[in-house]
């Protein structure tokens, strides 16, 4: 897997702000892209996923908040920072619980501007790595024959051998077979192991 | 019997006296008397015109009906030298050698001297009554059928009380004709008033003639007097007949002017005492009544009129600045003019009660309007201050709103000025860039000026007087106040105006005050609403003369009973509202002319609409 040139994405209706702060990380090394509003951001969703966010809070239209709880909604591992000029404490813990990685009042300072455009990309580089390690798992876990899927899914639910032959009507030399063919395909070597990825996957809550 | 008749109409008692007389004076009565009057100068002459209208009307008063009166004048009295009697003397016989007299009167010395002369020709057996002859011309005849009313003249006395009147008169100027009558009486009276030689001059006029008379009486030197005589002929033996020479002199004349004739008395004679003519015509008059009832005139003596108590003429004294006090004792003041009291005490008292009530009610009324004023004062200055209040409360009610938008020029600026750092560390380092830096940094830094401008204007506290105020220039003011706190909330606001500018005559920051007040109503009626936020300003000229501004919102709307009292003070819908506000901006409204209401929008929110008179441009 190549690490790509993280983008960051400036989302302000505030054209000066925007502009200067596009200049700043620019001329600091960094690759930027702008956009007066969250919906044009949201209609140029970006597919590159190395980067971050300094989205303004209010802006006409759809603001911050509505913006991040759209992307929450799908599988952003964009970490957003707010940087906005209404800052206030009440704003700052909504943002932050909302999953922000963190919320800047404007205006900011360059040191701390960059502290923390550089947290948020490592926390952007940790997601996407999270999010390919889960994807591979997903290959495997994709890879299993429909009844290695089905015991799989009873085992890691902390079903007994003996039940799941009982309710898949089969013996419980076929189940442990099946088992061993699933933890193999998965690479683990526990039980504890298997229950781990199942619990990443989303597959205890189904 | 003309006589009895109305006698006969009085009371019984009454008439059984008059009876009596009636039967005592019997004869008396039968026939009119037939009586002449025989002056010695012109009837008109002065004084001799007054002597023959005071006898007259005292004759026919005591003697209605019964008296012939007939009246002739010797003329020849003031010719000098011996003049010839007979011509008239044969007039009087023609007249009455038919018709016998019952009596002749003689006025002054030459008719009487007339009479006795012709007594045997003419007036055998007629009773003679010398009337009007001073004592001393006066020559009594043996005629038993003869008696007189004299005069006496004291001219000392006259001149003595002219020296009291005016204590410092150092000369003496007397009117005198060139007569020989008049010249007999210069003699008389320079020898009467011989004791005053030495404490006063004397001129005498006989030599002057009538003209020199007034030239001279107009030059005479100060602390004189005048002694008016007689005058009846001047030096160039001009008859001085007309009744208005003593009038003429009192013109003339440069010092108050004297007399012994109480017939110019009240027409320029300053008085004194007197010869009063009404009394010595009483006395002819009595006389004539004794003789005409049968009284024998030698059983008559001679009656002797003095100089009357004195009379001054009150017009006359404030003339020559007569002090009254320097009047002697018992006299009599004339022709006192009623003083301007008197003579309209009711008519000043009552104008002035009119003024003086009436300045009061002014001074009230004045007072009334100082006080008006100054409450009308007093109260524009609270309203001032309310308002200033109001737009202090509004301003710290955004101040966060406004000091968060500093932060975006503040926070680009940062940026940008983080950016040159950069750059500079660079070489080499991008000039065009940091031009551009430089440029935007200069664009925010005026940006940040521009909004705390808007809130410095709007926190203005003098008072300036109003002025035309474009309506869309007050709105976008308004805008760039509310931008942020609408920002904040997510509410977009729109300005819908017309193209060409309209403008009104106020206050700019009254007007933006209004609309400021307006729009954050509007803009707390959105907050909580999830729906669309939308605020319009829409201006519409209603027609020449006014224009609408409507203050439109999505928000929640006015409580319908609320709809008219909003706009009383400490009235509100909001929890955390003053409830001056919308008062605030009707007071100002209606300072300017217009008027404000409220209302519901079809499909929800409150219309704000405020009409206000245009200025009108000359075309």
């Amino acid at each position: 897997m190549t690490s790509p040139t993280p983008i960051i994405h400036v989302v302000d209706d505030d054209a000066s702000f925007r502009t200067s702060m596009s200049r700043l990380l620019v001329a600091s090394g960094y690759q930027t892209a702008i956009y007066a509003s969250a919906r044009a951001f949201l209609e140029k969703l970006p597919v590159h996923d190395a980067g971050c966010i300094l989205l303004d809070l209010h802006m006409p239209d759809v603001n911050g908040f509505e913006l991040q709880k759209h992307l929450a909604e799908s599988c952003n591992v964009l970490p957003i920072v707010f940087v906005t000029a209404h800052g206030d404490i009440k704003a700052g813990v909504q943002a932050i619980k909302a999953g922000a990685e963190d919320f800047l009042p404007k205006p900011v300072a360059k040191d701390a501007l960059f502290q923390c455009v550089e947290r948020a990309l490592v926390r952007n580089a940790e997601r996407r790595q999270q999010q390919d390690r889960l994807r591979s798992m997903r290959a495997l876990v994709a890879s299993f024959t429909p009844r290695e899927a089905e015991v799989f899914a009873l085992v890691v639910r902390g079903k007994l051998n003996k039940q799941i032959a009982h309710e898949l009507g089969t013996t419980v030399r076929t189940i442990k077979a099946h088992r061993q063919a699933g933890m193999d395909k998965l690479g683990v070597k526990s039980f504890a192991e298997a229950v781990s990825i199942a619990e990443r996957l989303g597959m205890l809550s189904e | 019997m003309s006589f009895l008749a109305p006698a006969f109409r009085i009371l019984a008692g009454q008439a059984m006296l008059a009876l009596l007389f009636f039967a005592a004076s019997g004869e008396a009565i039968a026939a009119p008397k037939r009586v002449l009057l025989l002056y010695s100068f012109g009837l008109d002459a002065p004084p001799w015109g007054e002597y023959s209208k005071q006898l007259r009307s005292e004759l026919f008063k005591k003697f209605p009906n019964e008296v012939d009166l007939f009246e002739a004048t010797l003329e020849t009295a003031r010719f000098p030298g011996d003049v010839d009697d007979g011509p008239f003397a044969d007039y009087l016989a023609a007249l009455f050698s038919k018709r016998p007299l019952d009596l002749v009167i003689t006025v002054a010395v030459p008719a009487a001297l007339f009479v006795q002369r012709q007594r045997q020709r003419l007036f055998v057996n007629t009773p003679h009554l010398i009337a009007r002859s001073e004592q001393r011309r006066y020559v009594r005849s043996s005629d038993s059928n003869e008696t007189a009313v004299l005069t006496e003249i004291d001219f000392l006395a006259i001149m003595q009380s002219i020296l009291h009147v005016l204590p410092t008169t150092e000369h003496i100027a007397i009117v005198l004709g060139a007569s020989p009558l008049e010249r007999y009486w210069k003699e008389q009276i320079q020898g009467e008033v011989e004791p005053l030689k030495g404490r006063v001059a004397f001129t005498w006029f006989n030599d002057l003639s009538f003209e020199d008379m007034l030239k001279t009486i107009s030059r005479l030197p100060p602390k004189s007097a005048v002694f008016f005589a007689t005058l009846a002929v001047d030096a160039n033996g001009v008859p001085q007949m007309d009744p208005k020479v003593f009038s003429r002199f009192r013109d003339a004349s440069n010092a108050p002017i004297f007399g012994y004739e109480d017939s110019s008395f009240g027409s320029g004679l300053v008085g004194g005492p007197m010869l009063s003519i009404s009394e010595i015509s009483r006395n002819v008059v009595d006389a004539t009544a004794r003789i005409v009832s049968g009284a024998a005139p030698s059983g008559l003596p001679a009656t002797v009129v003095g100089l009357a108590a004195p009379r001054y003429d009150w017009r006359e004294l404030q003339r020559w600045g007569i002090q009254e006090t320097n009047l002697p004792a018992r006299s009599r003041i004339d022709f006192r003019e009623p003083s301007f009291w008197s003579q309209h005490r009711w008519t000043v008292i009552g104008i002035t009660f009119a003024v003086l009530v009436q300045t009061l009610m002014i001074s009230a009324l004045l007072f009334e309007r100082f006080r008006r004023r100054r409450a009308e004062a007093a109260s524009r200055k609270r309203l001032f201050e309310l308002a200033q209040m109001n737009r202090s409360l509004t301003v710290s009610a955004m101040s966060s709103s406004i000091a968060h938008e500093l932060n975006q020029p503040l926070g680009a600026i940062l940026n940008n000025a983080g950016a040159a750092e950069v750059l500079l560390s660079k070489s080499p380092p991008d000039i065009d860039q940091l031009k551009e830096i430089i440029a935007d940094i200069r664009k925010d830094d005026e940006r940040a000026g521009e909004i705390i401008g808007h809130l410095r204007g709007f926190l203005r506290t003098d008072d300036v007087p109003p002025g035309e105020v474009s309506i869309s220039r007050a709105i976008e003011d308004v805008f760039n106040i509310i931008e942020p706190e609408a920002g904040k909330h997510g509410i977009s606001i729109e300005h819908d105006q017309l193209s060409q500018p309209l403008f009104v005559r106020a206050d700019r920051v009254h007007l933006q005050q209004v609309l400021l007040n307006l729009a954050l109503n509007g803009l707390d009626a959105m907050k909580d609403i999830s729906s669309s936020r939308l605020m319009v300003f829409r201006t519409t000229q209603i027609d020449e003369a006014s224009v609408e501004i409507a203050v439109l919102d999505t928000g929640t709307g006015i409580p319908k009973d609320k709809l008219k009292e909003i706009f009383d003070s400490f009235v509100t819908t909001k929890q955390h509202g003053t409830g001056l506000g919308l008062s605030i901006a009707r007071t100002i409204v209606e300072m300017y002319g217009g008027r404000i209401w409220a209302e519901n929008r079809d499909h929800g929110g409150a219309a704000f609409r405020l009409v206000l008179p245009l200025v009108r441009f000359a075309a």
